[in-house]
């Protein structure tokens, strides 16, 4: 290479990024490592749990938990399954929603032995937790890989599992709210029917991967048999009360997952019923009543107003605001109390002020659903519904290390 | 220089005053003020030529430097030369897509041709074509998307010469590009068709591999 002896610095080649590397244990290996790992990023997790047993480098890379974290090709969407009460079937569904297309991915059945049917918790970042009694296993929904997580001593089949996640530290924290009934015997199905029975003396938690056993922490304000809404490192649930006056008033249970607490939050107050969306990037509260939605955002210790909106008009139809996407899209559902296919979904756009809808189409085996869908719930949405990407992390990642 | 242009100057008018401080004190009237008289055009002269003088300094130090070239408004270009001897001549704002040229354009190393010795001369006419288009049409991102589209329509060993070409120049758009278009060809393969296609060795046992076929049997169907 040529050089003009007046230039100041050291001329030098470009790197050679294969120069120094140790040599391939394979000659005909058409790429190199950091490019496999490339490709890799850009498979669908189907193809990638396939491909684990082509070599173990290609297993090493898709255990590796920064490949998991680098991984942006996984799909993204709603998801719908079956709602909570419904404990005698023995499979849970779980429903895809594309949002571009309105239509169902896939359908996936999750089947488990004991023949018993198992609760499962709110689905964050792609994990969820089946549980019953002092059983419970992390889930990953994408890669449908489980594991058994360690059981603690309060067994009733009463207690009730909720999985969060915290930003700050990064970590998985299951929740495990234990009542303790006078009556021991009743283990009947409508745990409603039961609360004036039942004591909370303590909860339990759990850090996945770092505990090897369940903590005691404070009791619960309340048995909470609902799922909570996992929003900024807290879960938080809704307790709506009417007034006698006319009106309603309610606050936000919240459960710091940092420092292991319950709060109470008020609602944005003026008398309105609030909806708590499903799934969200903050704490927000939505009402569309009568016209209009208005969605609060909380912030600073209180309410302010982020967006007004025209929630669509139809007769004999209500509409309700369920979630907030993380694009800022407001998904809204028609609420005739049913979960039926087609559903109709609306993504209402803030910046542009559209309102789009959305259908999910029939699924092939929906008509159980149909028959579980009479549970009706006032205004509410029958099935659980939740803003859902898919994560490709290894569960080897929260495996216990040794006492 | 100037200032010794001035001293002279200064030097000489004080000389020619003293002179003159003699003719004075020796004969007044006419001959003092012819004496002035000269003086004047003089010393304007004196101030002519160094004005003159400074501007030509001026001028020849603004020629000499670099950054008159660069303002000027035709584009610098680099020269690439592929593992073949064949040289290109590209802009510098399309030279640099590549970060590996762009590090070294930037440390001032890159006066002469720069060798890539890895990329032969076709793939470096495609990246090169590539990156030429990224520059020109920057904001026209549905014309960049079917451009892409029709890039891309090319047959295998091109393809993974350009996915090795740009993973060494450093081009992340072109990098993503070419590896989601091969994620696209593999997706749908098998394990052994993969190893064929890569030309990768299985280091496992037929047990160990069993073992994780095992773990997820929904994806074999």
């Amino acid at each position: 290479m040529a050089e003009e002896p007046s230039l100041p610095c050291q001329p030098r080649l470009l790197p050679n990024p294969y120069s120094n590397s140790t040599p391939y244990p394979n000659p005909d290996q058409v790429f190199p490592d950091e490019l496999t790992r490339e490709i890799l990023l850009w498979l669908p997790v189907k193809s990638l749990m396939r491909f684990k047993c082509v070599s173990k480098l290609w297993l090493s890379i898709t255990l590796d938990p920064s490949f998991a974290r680098a991984y942006r090709r996984g799909f993204r969407g709603l998801l719908l399954s079956d709602p909570y009460f419904e404990r005698l079937a023995p499979t849970k569904d779980f429903f895809y929603v594309s949002l571009d297309g309105g239509q169902i991915s896939h359908h996936l059945a999750v089947e488990h032995d004991g023949g018993r049917s198992l609760g499962y918790t709110e689905i964050v970042n792609g994990l969820v937790c089946f549980y019953y009694g002092n059983y419970s296993c992390l889930y990953n929904v994408a890669t449908r890989e489980s594991m058994e997580l360690p059981r603690s001593e309060y067994g009733h089949s009463s207690a009730t599992y909720h999985l969060g996640f915290d930003p700050v530290d990064k970590l998985y924290k299951l929740l495990k709210i234990c009542p303790v009934y006078s009556d021991d015997d009743y283990d009947g199905e409508d745990l409603r029917e039961a609360t004036w029975l039942c004591n909370l003396d303590y909860s339990e938690i759990l850090t996945i991967g770092t505990d090897a056993s369940w903590r005691r922490i404070a009791p619960a304000p309340r048995e909470m048999v609902e799922r909570a809404v996992c929003l900024d490192g807290a879960l938080y649930w809704l307790e709506n009360r009417i007034k006698n006056v006319g009106g309603f008033d309610g606050f936000l249970i919240a459960f710091h997952l940092a420092q292991e607490k319950f709060e109470f939050v008020p609602t944005p107050g003026r008398r309105l019923p609030y909806r708590l969306p499903y799934f969200g990037t903050r704490l927000s509260a939505i009402t569309s009543y009568p016209k209009d939605g208005v969605i609060y955002s909380h912030g600073d210790g209180g309410w302010r107003v982020e967006h007004r909106f025209d929630m669509p008009q139809e007769p004999d139809h209500e509409f309700c605001a369920v979630g907030i996407l993380p694009d800022g899209k407001v998904v809204i559902y028609e609420s005739t109390g049913l979960l039926y296919f087609p559903s109709p979904f609306y993504l209402y756009d803030q910046v542009e002020k559209k309102l789009t809808r959305i259908v999910i189409c029939r699924s092939p085996s929906s008509s159980s659903l149909e028959q579980r869908s009479k549970l009706l719930f006032q205004n509410d949405i029958c099935g659980y519904l939740s803003y859902y990407e898919e994560n490709i992390i290894p569960l080897s990642y929260f495996a216990t290390p040794y006492p | 220089m100037l200032y010794a242009i001035f001293g002279v100057q200064t030097f000489l008018q004080r000389d020619l005053e003293l002179r003159n401080l003699s003719l004075f004190n020796r004969r007044k009237g006419f001959s003092y003020l012819f004496q002035k008289s000269l003086l004047f055009p003089f010393s304007i002269s004196f101030f002519l030529s160094q004005g003159f003088i400074y501007l030509f300094l001026l001028s020849s130090r603004k020629s000499s430097s670099p950054a008159a070239i660069m303002s000027s408004s035709s584009p610098k270009m680099i020269t690439l030369q592929s593992s073949d001897g064949e040289t290109f001549e590209v802009e510098e704002a399309v030279a640099m897509e590549s970060r590996t040229i762009k590090h070294m354009i930037e440390d001032d190393c890159a006066n002469s041709s720069i060798p890539i010795p890895n990329v032969t001369s076709n793939t470096l006419t495609k990246v090169i074509e590539y990156c030429k288009k990224h520059v020109e049409a920057k904001s026209d991102e549905e014309g960049l998307k079917s451009f892409d589209a029709e890039f891309m329509k090319i047959d295998k060993d091109t393809l993974y010469d350009l996915l090795m070409a740009s993973n060494y120049l450093d081009i992340k758009s072109l990098l993503d590009l070419g590896c989601q278009t091969v994620a696209d060809k593999i997706k749908g393969k098998n394990p052994e068709e993969i190893r064929k296609e890569f030309g990768i060795k299985n280091d496992f046992t037929p047990e160990e591999e069993e073992e994780i076929r095992k773990e997820s049997p929904w994806v074999f169907d």
